[in-house]
């Protein structure tokens, strides 16, 4: 790539990183460093590490990170090795519904999880129904195996983007690398480990990165275990505490570098460019068609994920429908005046336009800035080009009230961001840049994994035929790469629509509200608070389902992601 | 070394048949060619008996084993992929000690194998080079030291020397046959070149929409074509339309537009009955220019001309339509023209095929 | 192409057409079409903005003829509502100071934020802004003196003040806490039900107890105050409240309940209505509960039987508080926001609070459940339409008096003490609380225990160290003050750390208490 253009996207990008992620940022955890007269010190980060307390947070955040990306990759490479290899039937439809866990609404999906796997919860219901249980003496499933429930939890809900990240990778193989090795005499085990592996590590390390650093900083998760000594959970009480405690902002800052650190690791030792010097594969995949038992066998294995995974749905669902659920599998009386209610409440149709224009603004920025940054890490080759890599995937790390703390006191009038407040208050623009700030990494992420897997002669031959950068990028590489970029927008839609910090903190007026807050709303009414924030969050699930099928229904054909 | 038989094998991609009930038998220690136009599904057998691809129908023995339903790591035969198919993250060596891992061979063993592997395809010293550090020779010339350094039971070749340039092509092909021979190896080797396929195989099926045309050694199938196609595939040939009149023995007496023709008839047990339309195929250089005697005279006018140094193309307008003719030391270049031109052709150089 | 894409695009529209087919009319015009607008930062939860959102629209369009749109703003908790007043109004006061150079200290007396009222929360909350400066006087003393006498709006009631003497903020509601507990589980158990906040520390409750989290909220931490204030009134005999020994050992005791009760802790929360919803979903056993979140589960898990959620306010041990509102300084609104106090205070405003949904004056879906702070409404004409007709607060409250002296200074020390001795620290505390209580026992018995002498050893907080020491520390202001507070809570931390783990050793080798 052209070395001027390398650098001046370089700059571009950092200017706006600079702009709108590490000056909110700072201006939050700077509070850690600083002493009440401005001086630099460092003594709240010691503090930090001389109390056990902060220094078992931190190791445990770090282990259930490790743990839960272990566990995401046992369940996702599977299931994307299986969809590769076979094609078995119902393996279009089953290949859509285990990305169900994106589409778990905040708030009401750890309600709906402790209504199945609470004390007098459907499972406990279930099991004593079936004389497994003593009535009397129910287990309380929430409350043993914390750590090892957390990293159930965690992979259940992060192996969507493993999968879809290996599955790009695995589409965008040469079958022949594979049928070589067959041919030598490898069998499909040894296969497995010698060469698909190894070939597919660019999508493994993908998906690998964020969802470490996603497990290492979630927040969710170990509060519905109330298992509070971790990291994160730490810096969210520390940061609402009234008492005007540092020791938040030093942990924030020690969880930014930890993830750093680990990422620029990871990338050293297994995100390397592999191939790229292959021609394109050649049309017939090597896939064996799976009938009878075999073929049953797989969708039997996507099923039950899928049921496991769905769990949490399941639970927001009969919520939504119930009077009152207690102590039975499913709620005795069903009704739906939840829907009339919640749905015909005032905020919810101003809050789903506000959260499809937030969600497809940020969406938008972040492919055209996906691509750019794609195209210097893995085509250029100036020296920053790791640097500007490991800078897109920190906003991962940072937890989400941090930043958004950050921009509201930045977006006040007289401050630097107000130009973001549009007229009347409206922070449209604010939001669009805060998600898009936090969702890149999605897109990167996945935009470098396809660029590292497909050959540059194909960009080369389009630029010696005449095509400028910009029409062999539209005519090649995007096309090539089309998959891999679906996979990073799908899941930064998703998780844009979903976003809970930026959007209860920033959207102060309700006619601005996206639909996190509509539903963080409703929690709040009297009575029935619950079931109408599950019935618009089941709304929003319903909604975002139908999306990504449909976005997947169009990927597929063109690049084998999802094979529909 | 093994003997490879393909019994009636049928392969059908959903709605489109690749092979139609093809049949060949390849001896050990052969050298065997399948040759065709794109598509005709050469390619198909070659993994069929690989085991890349299951037949829909059919069995594949290698000597007396039936080994159809056997998966491809157990089969024993080394393939070379028409994209090398070498793997990025493997350097040379590690690259051609693939086979040898699986096989459980010990390190230096393997090591020992891989540098004589390496040095048999002229590649000695560059086991530490990575693979987009090599040229599409060098490329080549790993897939095929990779292939050979497991001493299979057969090698197949899948259009290997098609990303090569022609000089490159030229030597390979000698190298490969070579190997092969010096190996003692059972070879089957999938082309569209006929050129390749003529010098260098010992025998050669012509394939056309998953059908053998014709089998058979490269003489076989030069001089003797089964078929309108086949004598088409492979080298040049004129092909004229005609009535048979008269059978005798192996030769037949054809009505021509250019008057009574007589050629031989190639094809095993098929009589022409009289008044049947046939082909005859006449190879350029069967054609003799301007001599005075000779079988199957015809006239024509010289319509164009190529002067090749060693050899004199002419395109000459006759009766029965124009025909190519090849001359070769040519000691007179004779110019397009309305002078009228003799041509002969002797019986045993004229086929007569079904039309 | 497009034919495959058809259904779905259908479906997104079937789905999108759901909310819109569904949209109820609502007498709050929308945001951009109505002619005033009024802007209130609140804590209050949705059916409160709604019914009163409603009701002031009406009362606006009927005294005016305008139409009205209230914009709600909604950051989240009381802790979430100051940060964000702080940062407006830090901002705010910059732009000021900067934009009129030589006249700064009067800019930012005029500069507000963009809001007209804060609208709910606690006392303490409102304390701290009003520190800053931040509020108006309210009209409404002026134009209703007769609501401010003792039988109407008492000046203090339980101790609690109920208005600022300098009109600054008045009460509009009361609010008292309490213990939800499920009977049902309760009943399996075998335990009896929780009757005061002492209840709650006994140990057959282990691991079952939902505590609100008073780092987050001023009312939770005046709870935590209160429970100590009803251990040292115990011990303080009348005509003797100089002893500092009986404070001493009031205090100690005190600081133990909540040790224990933390120790029973399955959380701690800041959302109010995961409690009550916890405990009727069986999750948890019992906990702190304010009481609107506790009487309206109970009426909705009684509609069909008997209620298995119970909410009580502990004999004697709570005080009765209310939630204020005040008009914020610079508000662009100010006269409709003064209107709105008015109202609120007024005959149908304060109805509003606690009529049962659809009667005459009452709210029109569902009632907000709390109770009005005009004691003269509480009436026999007036209390049929009450949702809650037996509350009665003004004659209910159980004789607890809130003692400032005693322990109001210690307020903010007692919520990071609190964060240091049983939040920080809950690992290592509920390890040694399971292994002290294995063997069975009352809390009684167990503090008896060699180890429970360690976990309940408060010899470095006694009350006058906090009052005398810790009190000044907390309230400094200077350059080191965060450094050294921070360091020193992380010392009492150790502290306490280091109890805990000394006594579950003592508890894993000992025997019986």
């Amino acid at each position: 790539m052209n070395r001027g253009a390398a650098i001046g996207i370089t700059a571009f990008v950092t200017a706006l990183f600079a702009a709108f992620f590490i000056y909110p940022a700072i201006s939050v955890i700077g509070e850690a460093f600083k002493t009440p007269d401005g001086k630099f010190t460092l003594d709240f980060v010691g503090d930090v590490f001389r109390n056990p307390v902060y220094r078992e947070g931190l190791w445990n955040a770090l282990a259930l990170g490790v743990a839960s990306t272990l566990a995401t990759f046992a369940i996702a490479f599977p299931l994307s090795l299986l969809a590769y290899r076979y094609d078995f039937r119902g393996r279009g439809v089953l290949g859509v519904l285990i990305l169900i866990p994106l589409v778990l609404p905040p708030f009401v999906g750890a309600i709906g999880i402790k209504h199945m796997l609470g004390v007098q919860g459907s499972l406990n219901a279930l099991l004593i129904d079936l004389g497994a249980m003593n009535r009397n003496a129910p287990v309380d499933w929430l409350a043993r195996g914390r750590f090892w429930g957390i990293v159930a939890m965690n992979a259940l809900h992060l192996y969507p983007i493993l999968y879809m990240n290996i599955s790009a990778a695995l589409s965008n193989l040469d079958p022949a690398m594979e049928q070589a090795a067959e041919n030598l005499g490898c069998s499909p085990a040894r296969r497995l480990w010698r060469i698909t592996l190894p070939l597919a590590m660019p999508g493994i390390f993908a998906g690998a990165a964020i969802v470490f650093v996603w497990a290492f900083t979630e927040l969710g998760v170990p509060l519905v275990f109330d298992y509070t000594r971790v990291a994160p959970v730490q810096v969210f009480d520390g940061i609402k505490d009234l008492t005007g405690n540092p020791a938040p902002y030093a942990l924030v800052a020690i969880i930014l570098v930890i993830s750093a650190l680990v990422f620029a690791i990871t990338k050293a030792l297994f995100g390397r460019q592999t191939s790229g010097a292959q021609p394109r594969p050649k049309g017939r995949g090597g896939e064996v068609k799976l009938t009878g038992l075999r073929g049953l066998g797989c969708a039997i294995i996507f099923g039950f994920v899928f049921l496991l995974a769905a769990l949490p749905h399941a639970g927001v669902v009969l919520l939504s429908l119930s009077e009152d659920w207690y102590k039975t599998v499913t709620p005795v009386v069903l009704t739906f005046r939840h829907y009339v209610d919640a749905l015909g409440s005032e905020i919810v149709v101003p809050s789903i336009k506000n959260s499809l224009l937030y969600a497809s603004g940020a969406t938008l920025i972040d492919l055209i800035l996906g691509i750019a940054i794609a195209w210097v890490i893995v085509r250029s080759k100036i020296k920053g080009r790791s640097l500007l890599d490991a800078l897109v995937m920190l906003p991962l790390a940072v937890p989400g009230l941090v930043l958004a703390f950050g921009y509201l006191a930045l977006s006040e009038p007289g401050r630097p961001l107000n130009f973001l407040i549009g007229k009347d208050g409206n922070p449209a623009a604010l939001l669009i840049v805060a998600y898009a700030v936090r969702r890149l990494p999605y897109v990167v992420r996945s935009a470098v994994a396809g660029l590292q897997q497909s050959n540059p002669a194909l960009e080369e031959a389009a630029r010696s035929l005449g095509a400028g950068a910009f029409r062999t990028l539209r005519r090649v590489s995007l096309p090539l790469i089309g998959a891999n970029l679906a996979a990073g927008c799908i899941l930064a839609f998703a998780f844009a629509m979903l976003e809970v910090s930026d959007s209860l903190i920033l959207a102060k007026q309700t006619e601005h509200f996206p639909i996190t807050k509509a539903i963080y709303t409703l929690l709040s009414s009297l009575g029935d608070g619950h079931e109408l924030a599950a019935a618009l969050g089941v709304w929003a699930m319903v909604f975002l389902a139908i999306a990504i099928t449909g976005a997947a229904a169009l990927v597929g054909k063109r690049g084998g992601l999802f094979r529909v | 070394m093994d003997a490879i038989r393909a019994d009636s094998i049928v392969k059908k991609f959903g709605q489109v048949t690749a092979l139609d009930g093809v049949s060949v038998e390849v001896a050990a220690g052969e050298l065997f060619f399948l040759l065709g136009a794109s598509g005709c599904g050469k390619t198909t057998l070659l993994r069929c008996i690989a085991g890349l691809e299951t037949p829909t129908s059919g069995h594949i023995f290698f000597g007396d084993r039936d080994v159809t339903q056997l998966p491809p790591h157990k089969r024993e035969a080394a393939m070379v992929f028409q994209s090398y198919a070498l793997w990025p993250h493997l350097n040379v060596e590690r690259n051609v000690a693939f086979g040898l891992e699986e096989r459980k061979v010990d390190k230096a063993e393997i090591r020992r194998r891989v540098g004589e592997a390496l040095e048999l395809v002229h590649l000695s010293g560059m086991g530490d080079r990575g693979i987009d550090q090599l040229s599409g020779g060098q490329q080549q010339r790993v897939a095929l030291a990779r292939a050979l350094v497991v001493r299979p039971k057969c090698l197949l070749l899948d259009e290997p020397l098609s990303n090569l340039d022609a000089k490159l092509r030229i030597e390979m092909r000698r190298e490969i046959r070579r190997i092969v021979k010096e190996g003692g190896l059972t070879g089957v080797y999938v082309t569209h070149d006929q050129e390749e396929a003529l010098s260098m195989a010992d025998r050669m099926a012509v394939l056309n929409k998953g059908r053998i045309e014709q089998l058979g050694t490269a003489e076989d199938v030069y001089r003797n074509p089964h078929t309108a196609f086949v004598s088409g595939f492979i080298g040049e040939t004129n092909l004229v339309k005609g009535k048979a009149l008269e059978v005798r023995g192996e030769f037949a007496m054809i009505e021509s537009a250019a008057g009574p023709l007589v050629g031989r008839v190639t094809r095993p047990e098929w009589v022409p009955a009289a008044g049947e339309e046939v082909i005859l195929s006449i190879r350029p250089e069967a054609w003799r220019v301007d001599s005075q005697s000779g079988e199957n005279p015809i006239t024509g006018k010289i319509i164009e001309r190529s002067y090749l140094g060693q050899r004199i193309q002419y395109l000459v307008d006759t009766p029965v339509g124009i025909q190519q003719v090849v001359e070769l030391n040519p000691h007179l270049v004779r110019e397009p023209g309305e002078t009228p031109l003799r041509l002969t052709a002797r019986h045993s150089d004229v086929a007569v095929l079904q039309a | 192409m497009m034919r495959r894409f058809l259904p779905i695009l259908l479906l997104l529209a079937a789905v999108i057409a759901a909310p819109i087919l569904l949209r109820r009319n609502s007498e709050l015009a929308a945001a951009g079409h109505a002619q005033d607008r009024l802007v209130i930062i609140t804590p209050h939860n949705e059916t409160i903005r709604s019914e009163f959102g409603e009701a002031f629209a009406a009362h606006w369009k009927a005294k005016t003829g305008r139409t009205l749109y209230i914009d709600w703003r909604i950051p989240g908790g009381t802790s979430d509502i100051t940060r964000v007043l702080n940062s407006s109004f830090e901002a705010a006061e910059a732009l000021a100071k900067k934009q009129n150079p030589g006249h700064e200290a009067e800019a930012v007396k005029k500069s507000g934020v963009g809001m007209d009222l804060f609208f709910g929360g606690g006392e303490p909350d409102f304390a701290g802004q009003m520190s800053k400066d931040r509020f108006v006087e309210l009209e409404v003393f002026k134009t209703h003196p007769e609501w401010f006498k003792e039988d109407v709006i008492p000046a203090k009631f339980t101790g609690e003040n109920y208005y600022n003497p300098k009109h600054l903020w008045v009460g509009t509601c009361l609010s008292q806490m309490g213990i939800c507990y499920n009977a049902d589980s309760v009943r399996r158990l075998g335990i009896l039900p929780p009757r005061r906040w002492a209840d709650l520390a006994d140990p057959a409750y282990a691991g079952y107890v939902a505590l609100a989290d008073p780092t987050k909220s001023g009312s939770v931490t005046r709870m935590f105050e209160m429970m100590i204030q009803e251990q040292m009134k115990k011990r303080i005999v009348k005509g003797k409240e100089d002893d500092e020994a009986a404070k001493e050992e009031g205090w100690k005791n005190g600081i133990n309940l909540l040790q224990a009760m933390a120790a029973n802790a399955r959380y701690f929360t800041d959302a109010a209505s995961k409690i009550p919803h916890d405990v009727a979903q069986g999750d948890a056993l019992a906990g702190t509960c304010i009481d609107f979140y506790g009487r309206s589960y109970e009426e909705k898990l009684g509609r069909r039987g008997p209620t298995r959620l119970l909410w009580i306010p502990p004999l004697g041990g709570t005080s009765i508080s209310v939630d204020p509102i005040a008009v914020l300084r610079g508000a662009p609104h100010s006269e409709i926001a003064q209107e709105f106090v008015t109202f609120v205070l007024s005959d149908a405003g304060q109805l509003l609070w606690n009529y049962k949904a659809g009667a005459p004056g009452g709210p029109r879906e569902t009632s907000p459940r709390r109770l009005p702070v005009r004691r003269d409404l509480y009436t026999v004409k007036n209390l049929p339409w009450f949702s809650d007709p037996d509350a009665l607060p003004y004659e209910r409250s159980g004789g607890f008096e809130y003692d400032a002296a005693l322990t109001n200074s210690a307020f903010n020390v007692l919520r990071q003490v609190y964060r240091a001795m049983c939040m920080d620290t809950h690992q290592e505390m509920k390890e040694a609380w399971d292994l002290m209580r294995r063997n069975g026992g009352t809390l009684e018995e167990i503090a008896a225990t060699p180890a429970g002498k360690v976990f309940f050893d408060t010899s470095h907080l006694g009350y006058s160290h906090v009052m005398k020491e810790l009190v000044p520390l907390v309230g400094r202001k200077d350059n080191m003050a965060k450094l050294d507070i921070s360091r020193e809570m992380a010392r009492i931390s150790g502290i306490f750390r280091e109890n805990y783990k000394k006594a579950a050793a003592m508890a894993r080798e000992g025997g019986r208490p």
